[in-house]
């Protein structure tokens, strides 16, 4: 399963046309079937080897084994299925529905207890570091599966904040609480039986088993850093991740120390304990490495770097396969000659295992910490996201051929255990040098500690650690009443308002983006750290989350982060995304979702089906809780471009590097001829410029449709064009922006024609008045005629509106001036009041707006400026008070918005009167909103 | 006397009989010791330079 999702990660196609096969669907299947198929099934088979001979009784209910196999096996068949279909309940690693986390939790509740009796009837008198573990490991689960299945699933207050940190401490529970305990108990066990020698030091393994009890369960939340959860947790989590050395050097130093005296044999034997050691020791080695990544990258600066990249992944699976399902894997060498009375079948299979195993593991894990820096240092250099996609394929290629060998290597485990089981030579259990004999006088040894009883690794470590973590770090941010508030701050005004809960709509469409695991590659929270708020937005803030139940913060980001999605798009172009990824950004590796439409009949366009339009619904709503903050996200001030006058030798370079950045990010929509026409442009309203004709909407040249200037287009791709399918690039580089406008102007013979205009003259911005409102207004609804087109209040519905074409004959919709940035049939390049004057002298290329350039004066152009704006300056203080600001903030936010779009507001030059005259008309919009 | 005493107090071991194991009472060696009160230490300054620091 593993090698197929590797596959993905470079031929996303692969197996990509069924619903049960996408990514989303089959990770949950890899990471649960890894966790809970490969190593705790065979640890549990293991469990019932070791433990008995460490009480020295035969198991309590022995019985029950053999129907606990069967209810086992078949939670991990059935709920491989039902990931498959569709079956997920949001949250990582607990993605199981009731049923089957009712069945998980009977099976190893009913192993806890056979354990448990088997300890109470044990005739050995002293209590082995391997059954602390193996306690400890089984009471922390069954109350860890409480907290993962029923607590963060079914309690409805624990939502956004609280639910990521909850489940934070749920996640690495499974981990550290189970799969590395567990781990812990079978080396333990079968280390010092291997080996032949005895173990290094009792001290050690206390020292190491108490330092994990006490400092693992609190390390979970720094799966979440830097996100709202209260700081003071995340601090707790960095030190008690950075004191988990203490235990891992510990029982590293027990290991070798045990070994000590015994490397020549072990090393160099070719039998069946031979083999257990050498896997043993190899996972004693991953385990050192993974996790002294693990703590590390807890450390604030590292996770910078490193978090939600392939480094995360790295010490996954540095800890998770290379040591703990290497741990079983010697647990199994060892077992499997004496249950089966075999001896091995075959060493040299063995060791072409072994190997095949160090080569591809070391191969995959070297590889992915690589991959976590080089993605990482890009990011933090602001590189656009999908370019480190594109750097990481080739690495990806390198880690499914060193899954495939490491897949071969299991393949010869099983063919080794079947021939041994079938044509092994007989085995006889040879006097072991450590067991001694019963006569065997044994030393008089300390007495065995308090630390050391059952009691008290059940009750103290078991039990009490666990609640002190939760305590800690669950309970009381959760009774903190800062996490759990429903109110964010406004961007612009800096105001307190309220966030609206889902829509039905928007609901089902966060059930449908829980079902295909969209989750597992898109983050949902903006850090305040390596300019992702200068990529993404602003920093995430508590409130946005309080209606997340499960919450969907996410630890990877194999696809951008998704908590500022809404309206950076149109729903267009998120449709066109879904259906055919790779026509509208050729470098993406995300799945196409047929299933999320209708089925298709004929020749007409795909229609997005219910479940579609409501995941498109969901995507919108992302982000938009915090005000209309995209409007001064991208600035139309941007200026760069001006001065472009390539050289003869310069522009040949930029004409390559041009194409090269067209090609990879134009071409879906404007069409390899740039007519218009890409594979995408189908899906599009408003279609892409067909660029043959050298007509562009906004420019800063006069004259109908003239020529624009590099800094205009510069522009418009800088900033996008809200509401259209035309993203931001202010990602990529100046340089590549500024190349591929040369390659643009290729395409029409205008530019070789036609001398480019200078650019108009911007006369300085005159304090915005209530007088000067009021004669823009008089304007627009005269002398400009605008109301024809935007409508009496400027919402685009004027009486010429339904019939408006483009040049092309495409459908125009004049701009609804009152709508916030990025909505669709608002403005495209935002309420700045020079770019509005720009529009209006110029006109938009290619539609039916005409210059205004000498049919107006410059300071009627400047007071229609001023009324435009005030339409929106109205509509966002309606929308602020919708949401509960206060009306006594009013006139203050309406400062702050006006500062936001009028350079002269935000010189201070605005009349008092605009502040408060408009106060009426905001709540008249309140309550037209309302009605 | 001490010394001795402590040598043979590491080298006591204990003998799981059912299982098989030989398990000595041993020590912990002083560079992890130390590694322990410095990474504890270091604990401690962390916490207080920054519990208010975000």
């Amino acid at each position: 399963m593993g090698l197929l999702l590797s596959i993905k990660f470079h031929n996303p196609e692969f197996l990509g046309s069924l619903p049960g096969w996408t990514f989303g669907r089959l990770r949950p299947v890899h990471v649960n079937g890894v966790i809970f198929g490969s190593f705790t099934t065979t640890f549990l088979g293991l469990l019932y080897y070791y433990v008995p001979r460490l009480c020295g009784v035969r198991m309590y209910k022995e019985e029950w084994g053999w129907w606990l196999l069967w209810l086992w096996n078949g939670f991990i068949f059935i709920g491989s299925i039902s990931f498959m279909m569709g079956y997920n309940s949001g949250l990582e690693a607990a993605e199981y529905e009731w049923p089957l986390n009712i069945l998980r939790f009977v099976v190893l509740g009913l192993v806890g207890v056979q354990v448990v009796g088997t300890i109470f009837q044990r005739k050995e008198r002293r209590f082995y570091v391997a059954m602390w573990y193996t306690v400890a490991a089984l009471i922390w689960t069954l109350m860890n599966l409480i907290l993962g299945g029923a607590v963060l699933k079914y309690a409805e207050q624990v939502n956004g904040v609280n639910s990521a940190a909850l489940h934070g401490l749920y996640i690495h529970y499974v981990v550290g609480l189970w799969l590395t305990p567990a781990g812990l108990a079978i080396i333990y066990y079968f280390l010092p039986t291997s080996t032949k020698n005895p173990l290094y030091s009792h001290r050690l393994s206390l020292l190491g088993f108490w330092t994990l009890a006490f400092f693992y369960p609190f390390v979970g939340i720094h799966h979440y850093m830097y996100s709202p959860i209260p700081h003071w947790n995340q601090v707790i989590a960095v030190v008690t991740s950075m004191a988990l050395i203490i235990p891992v050097w510990a029982v590293i130093v027990n290991w070798f120390g045990t070994v000590s005296g015994r490397w020549g044999p072990v090393l160099g034997g070719l039998d069946s304990d031979s083999y257990a050691a050498k896997f043993l020791l190899l996972g004693a080695v991953y385990y050192l490495l993974g996790c002294f990544q693990g703590s590390t990258e807890a450390l604030f600066r590292l996770q910078q770097l490193t978090h939600f990249n392939d480094f995360v992944i790295a010490h996954s699976h540095l800890t998770v396969f290379g040591a703990m399902v290497n741990w079983v894997i010697g647990g199994l060498y060892y077992v499997w000659p004496r249950v089966t009375e075999r001896k091995l079948w075959s060493s040299r299979l063995a060791s072409w295992h072994l190997w095949l195993t160090i080569a591809g593991f070391t191969v995959m894990a070297l590889g992915l910490t690589a991959q976590g820096f080089i993605q990482g240092s890009m990011l933090e250099y602001g590189a656009n996201f999908v370019d480190t996609i594109k750097e990481m394929k080739p690495w990806w290629v390198t880690r499914t051929l060193a899954g495939a060998t490491m897949d071969v290597g299991l393949l010869l485990l099983l063919i080794e255990c079947y021939q041994t089981a079938r044509q092994g030579e007989l085995f006889q259990e040879e006097g072991s040098s450590t067991a001694g004999s019963e006569d065997e006088a044994i030393r008089s040894v300390p007495k065995r500690g308090w630390l050391e009883n059952p009691p008290t690794v059940a009750l103290v470590a078991g039990f009490g650690f666990f609640m002190l973590a939760v305590l800690v770090q669950g309970i009381i941010p959760f009774l903190s009443p800062g996490t759990r508030v429903t109110t964010v701050e406004d961007v612009v005004t800096k105001k307190q308002i309220h966030v609206a809960d889902y829509t039905p709509l928007e609901l089902r469409g966060r059930h449908v983006y829980i079902r295909e695991g969209c989750w597992y590659c898109h983050s949902q929270y903006v850090r305040p750290v390596t300019g992702e708020s200068q990529r993404w937005g602003p920093v995430s803030q508590t409130g946005e989350y309080a209606y997340d139940h499960p919450h969907l913060f996410s630890t990877r980001r194999i696809g951008p982060d998704l908590t500022r999605v809404g309206r950076k798009y149109g729903d267009d172009w998120h449709i066109a995304h879904h259906w055919k990824p790779r026509e509208i950004v050729p470098d993406t590796i995300m799945p196409s979702f047929p299933w999320l439409f209708e089925p298709v009949k004929g020749q007409a366009l795909p229609q997005l089906n219910e479940d579609g339009k409501a995941l498109v619904a969901y995507i919108q709503r992302l982000g938009t809780s915090i005000g209309d903050w995209r409007e001064g996200f991208a600035s139309t001030r941007v200026t760069t471009g001006l001065a472009l006058n390539p050289s003869p030798e310069t522009r040949d370079e930029l004409f390559a590097l041009g194409k090269a950045v067209y090609d990879r990010r134009c071409i879906g929509c404007h069409g390899a001829k740039g007519d218009g026409n890409g594979p995408s442009a189908v899906w599009l309203d408003p279609r892409p410029r067909d660029f043959t004709r050298g007509i562009f909407k906004f420019r800063s040249t006069a004259g109908k449709d003239s020529l624009p200037t590099d800094a205009d287009l510069f522009l418009t791709v800088t900033h996008g064009l809200w509401g259209t399918a035309m993203p931001s690039w202010q990602e990529i580089s100046e340089h590549e922006r500024l190349a591929v406008i040369q390659y643009v102007k290729t395409f029409s013979g205008r530019w070789q024609k036609e001398e480019i205009g200078q650019p108009i003259a911007i006369t300085p911005e005159p304090p915005v008045t209530a007088a000067s409102i009021e004669n823009g207004k008089t304007s627009f609804h005269g002398k400009a005629i605008c109301v024809m087109c935007h409508g009496a209040e400027g919402r685009g519905d004027g009486l010429l509106a339904a019939g408006l074409q483009d040049v092309w004959g495409h459908p125009v919709r004049p701009a609804n001036f009152t709508l916030p940035a990025g909505a669709h049939g608002g403005v495209k390049l935002g309420h700045d009041g020079e770019h509005l004057l720009k529009t209006i002298m110029t006109g938009v290329g290619g539609t039916a707006m005409p210059p205004f350039q000498g049919q107006l004066t410059a300071a009627e152009v400047w007071d229609v400026v001023h009324y435009v704006q005030s339409l929106r300056v109205d509509a966002h203080v309606s929308e602020l008070l919708a949401a509960g600001l206060s009306p006594t903030e009013e006139n203050e936010s309406r400062e702050r918005i006006w500062a936001s779009l009028s350079q002269a507001a935000g010189q201070g030059k605005i009349e008092k009167q605009v502040v408060q005259a408009a106060t009426g008309s905001a709540m008249v919009l309140v309550e037209a909103g309302k009605r | 006397m001490a010394e001795e005493r402590e040598k043979a107090n590491q080298e006591e071991e204990y003998l799981y009989r059912s299982a098989g194991i030989r398990e000595r009472h041993g020590r912990i060696p002083l560079w992890l010791q130390l590694v322990v009160v410095v990474l504890l230490v270091w604990s401690l300054y962390y916490m207080l330079e920054f519990w208010n620091a975000g």
